[in-house]
């Protein structure tokens, strides 16, 4: 997976928007919300780096108290979702 | 015999330089006419010649055409010049040229067209878009109302209903004002956003060199009967940012607008409302903030 270039992080109070601003993406109408742990993880592939479920879950090992199993979970999860979204490929 | 003539918008000083008699055409400007002999913003001097740079020979950078009864802008970089070309509907030919330093503050505009107030107000709008988003001030496409000594201004897209929101506030509540029908400027002064007449109004003349500070903002949408939530921020961000004028696609652009947005919307409530067309729709506008 690498995430598709264009967009950029905003934080807005306690909460991350995904917005697409540049001429690569100033047809994504979308805004895509994230949580802080999200948004740590796009900000660690955010430079176009392959990455998989298991390269995420390395970075929330290294950052967060979570166990190996669920780290896997969320990280297949958190891709799947922005799989959806359309903002990474 | 040419002239130049400051006007003064959300604090801002911008000046034009132009034959005496076109400022005849310009009412719009007068109420924000200023002595000044420099400007803050940028100075655009509209000439009699034709452009000296043909666009057909460059390659767009970025056009925004979006409705059919809208203008057509294109965008053209030069190595130290802009070029922006605007038409008055988008299918139509290209009417007016603004070549424009890097930093859009020196502004030349050619016009190939009788409609010289629109060529004029387009290429001034965009040239204080441009300049005065990076002193926190943001042009806004909204109608805006003065009540009680605050403003409340109403977003949507064209069509939506803005003016008729405004003129169902001003029926409502009789000491209600309209301050501007259109773009009026939001500025953000000693980190309070405060809204700001200006010399663009759409089609309903209002030119009003007033301001009051923001107590509601209120996106509209048409719905068969009236109801109203908060926004939450992401939401109220993305109605914002698509109401504001600006170049989105250049970085620091956006850094600006982002930066004002945020400011703005983490002080002052943003609702979405969807309504009719009546009183009751603006007593709820008004009562959602009290």
């Amino acid at each position: 997976m690498k995430v598709k270039q264009g967009f950029r992080l905003r934080p807005l109070g306690d909460e991350f928007m995904l917005i697409g601003e540049s001429l690569e993406q100033i047809n994504f109408n979308k805004m895509i919300t994230m949580n802080e742990t999200a948004a740590f993880l796009w900000n660690k592939v955010a430079d176009g780096r392959d990455f998989e479920a298991q390269t995420l879950a390395s970075f929330l090992l290294d950052e967060y108290e979570v166990a190996e199993e669920q780290a896997l979970t969320d990280s297949q999860t958190t891709i799947d979702s922005w799989l959806q979204a359309g903002i990474i490929e | 015999m040419v002239t130049s003539r400051y006007y003064r918008v959300a604090e801002l000083t911008f000046g034009f330089t132009a034959q005496e008699d076109l400022f005849d055409l310009l009412p719009n400007y007068a109420p924000f006419e200023v002595q000044a002999s420099s400007a803050d913003l940028f100075h655009l001097t509209v000439s009699q010649d034709t452009c000296p740079v043909d666009e057909k020979a460059l390659t767009a950078y970025f056009t925004d055409k979006s409705d059919e009864d809208m203008p057509r802008i294109e965008l053209y970089q030069m190595p130290e010049q802009w070029l922006l070309c605007v038409s008055m509907y988008r299918d139509s030919e290209t009417c007016c040229r603004i070549l424009a330093s890097n930093d859009w503050t020196e502004a030349t505009l050619y016009m190939t067209t009788e409609h010289k107030r629109f060529a004029v107000d387009n290429a001034a709008m965009l040239l204080y878009a441009f300049t005065s988003c990076f002193k926190q001030a943001l042009t806004l496409h909204a109608s805006v109302i003065k009540y009680e000594g605050q403003g409340y201004f109403f977003l949507g897209k064209s069509g939506t209903g803005k003016s008729t929101h405004s003129r169902q506030w001003l029926s409502a509540f009789p000491e209600a004002e309209l301050m501007n029908d259109d773009n009026p400027i939001l500025r953000l002064i000693d980190n309070k956003p405060i809204i700001f007449g200006s010399p663009w109004s759409g089609k309903t003349p209002c030119y009003k060199q007033l301001c009051a500070p923001v107590r509601g903002i209120v996106q509209l949408k048409q719905a068969p009967e009236n109801s109203f939530e908060k926004l939450r921020l992401p939401a109220a961000y993305a109605y914002m940012l698509s109401s504001s004028s600006g170049l989105k696609i250049i970085p620091a652009v956006m850094d600006a607008l982002y930066a004002t947005i945020a400011a703005v919307i983490q002080t002052i409530p943003v609702i979405l409302l969807s309504c009719l067309p009546n009183e009751e729709a603006a007593r709820m506008s008004y009562q959602a903030f009290a």
